[in-house]
């Protein structure tokens, strides 16, 4: 037995035991190994069938001739200076229709070989668009900037130390600052998640928040004095550790929210035409610069109009609908398709255009899970509302992409 | 030395899960089958100083896992902590075991097996469905759910013996 590389003889354990194939010996290697704290959780999760799923569908979509026809050029072209641009336009949407092609008319299985290629295809139209996934910016105090999407990693830094993991950012307050008797100043932390992005956040203070596509959260590496506040751009789920001598205050453009401990939903996007906060449980308080403060129940929500911004409408919602972003669902209730695509755009990173202004206010109620690609959706409004649409890739950024609706011919 | 007839073997043992290990870090299909592209024709340029290498799975391994680093780097997305310190060795280990595991079992040789002996070996090795259940699911008696389980094994195991890549470490199948 070649054990060298002890990883290789690890996975073909694994396979084995998969396959009940381990031999005695090999048994007595694989329980030892199972026994290794963490491997046992390791296993289950290379073996969950969500894993394979995915595999299944990334290996069945790769042209394995292709790509080897491309390699073989290559080396018999070795004299030749080979200049590639990573991912042209043309060329990634070419390729990527094609694959999209193949999801949609054949399936899953079955699919090994495929070399025909669609002939015809304008460069601007895509068919799809892949959902957002965990990922965030986050700034530190010292202006430094961090990709938290591949990044384990733990930072002390004043007052606190902070630890990405498992696709959360947790702050825990540093004992030091307990003892220090001069008090030091306290750094800001800014987190970003860009459009198609979602991230999960734990203050210092143990509050938990949930910070949706395309917003910011900006709050201390620790919470000092009376008060904790934090600034919000964007939508953020807030589920806030009570703490009675320390009020909890989200500030915001529109509107600061002030709470004890409670969980609530807050949409402060600065291209909503809107600013919302529903509460699911507790009680807050929101309060304008020159407004009177307006009191919210669980299952009130409260709207504020760019429009009109003295004026808060509150009314009773099933707040989980206004949450249920956070745990991966899209909800809408009575939502024009205006809103819909704007908030759904946010997510595969499209922006929409109406080719009539009344297509834009549709209403629809309904819920779609965020796992899915674009088409998904977009198929199911086409369906029920006379509408069609087309995906339109930006020529000149090919990270940008249209949503064009218009109406469907009779 | 790598020959001709050996590198079309090797990319054919290799070049998906070798996508699938730079997908995890490049998050995008088609940067990852260009990494991979990249690292095999720098393979094959490099053959002759490769002679002495016994096992070239490892080695590969390291050089798309740099390359997707690169990569990343050159896309401006890993901006200031270097990332081969925070990814743990245990970390790069496991996600090389999970290449492995899933590329033997699916790709190799799921992909190869009749319909009906993939499905009885998913449910009842992948999913751990009971024999009983997996006979009612699929309206088969249980005499055809063992009979059919124990053929995708037996024909797994000749599969995955028939692969010079995989025969390395899975010789005693």
């Amino acid at each position: 037995m070649l054990d060298t590389n002890q990883k290789f003889y690890t996975a073909k354990l694994i396979i084995k035991s998969v396959l009940g194939t381990l031999s005695s010996q090999e048994d007595v290697d694989f329980e030892k190994w199972l026994s290794i704290p963490g491997n046992k959780e390791f296993y289950h999760r290379i073996l969950k069938e969500e894993n394979f799923e995915n595999k299944i569908s990334l290996f069945e979509n790769l042209d394995k001739n292709a790509a080897y026809s491309k390699i073989l050029k290559r080396i018999d072209n070795k004299q030749q200076t080979i200049k590639r641009k990573p991912l042209v336009a043309f060329r990634s949407v070419y390729r990527y229709a094609a694959a999209a092609i193949l999801l949609i008319s054949v399936g899953y299985y079955g699919i090994s070989h495929f070399s025909s290629k669609p002939t015809e295809i304008n460069n601007s139209i895509v068919l799809d668009l892949e959902p957002g996934y965990d990922k965030a910016t986050l700034v530190l105090e010292d202006g430094t900037e961090v990709d938290l999407e591949k990044n384990e990693f733990v930072k002390t830094q004043t007052l606190a130390e902070v630890k990405n993991q498992d696709n959360a950012l947790v702050y825990l307050p540093n004992r030091e600052s307990n003892s220090a008797k001069s008090p030091k100043k306290v750094g800001k932390n800014t987190l970003f998640v860009p459009r198609g992005g979602i991230y999960k956040l734990i203050l210092p203070d143990g509050s938990k928040v949930w910070l949706n596509s395309s917003s910011s959260l900006k709050y201390p590496t620790s919470f000092e004095g009376n008060k904790r506040v934090v600034e919000l751009s964007g939508e953020a789920y807030f589920e806030v550790k009570k703490d009675v001598g320390k009020s909890f205050i989200v500030k915001t453009k529109m509107r600061d929210i002030s709470v004890l401990g409670t969980s609530f939903n807050v949409s402060a996007y600065n291209d909503d035409a809107f600013f919302a906060a529903t509460l699911a449980e507790g009680k807050i308080k929101l309060v304008g610069d020159q407004q009177k403060e307006v009191y919210l129940k669980p299952g009130e929500q409260a709207v504020v109009g760019k429009k009109d911004l003295g004026t808060v409408q509150v009314k009773n919602v099933n707040p989980q609908v206004y949450s249920a972003w956070k745990d991966g669902t899209f909800f809408f209730e009575n939502m024009s398709l205006d809103n819909i695509l704007r908030k759904v755009g946010r997510w595969y990173n499209f922006k929409t255009d109406f080719s009539h202004a009344q297509l834009s206010e549709i209403t629809f109620t309904g819920l779609a899970s965020k796992e899915f690609p674009a088409k998904l959706l977009l198929d199911r409004i086409s369906k029920s509302a006379n509408v069609t649409y087309e995906i339109i890739q930006n020529t000149e950024n090919n990270e940008e992409y249209l949503v064009k609706i218009s109406r469907k011919d009779p | 030395m790598l020959n001709r007839e050996t590198f079309k073997n090797l990319f054919n043992a290799l070049y998906p899960r070798l996508v699938s290990y730079s997908f995890k870090y490049v998050k995008n299909k088609f940067a990852a089958e260009e990494v991979v592209e990249d690292c095999l024709v720098t393979l094959w340029e490099k053959r002759e100083d490769l002679a002495h290498i016994d096992d070239i799975k490892p080695y590969l391994y390291t050089m798309v896992r740099n390359a997707s680093f690169k990569y990343l780097e050159k896309k401006k997305r890993v901006i200031s902590l270097d990332e081969k310190h925070h990814d743990s060795a245990v970390t790069i280990e496991q996600d090389i075991i999970e290449e492995e595991v899933h590329a033997v079992i699916l790709y190799q040789a799921l992909e190869t097996l009749p319909p009906k002996c993939r499905k009885v070996f998913e449910l009842s090795c992948l999913k751990g469905l009971k024999y009983k259940d997996i006979a009612k699911d699929l309206d088969i008696s249980l005499n055809t759910v063992k009979s059919q389980r124990s053929r995708a094994i037996e024909l797994l195991k000749k599969k995955l013996k028939n692969n010079p890549f995989l025969v390395l470490f899975l010789s005693s199948l």
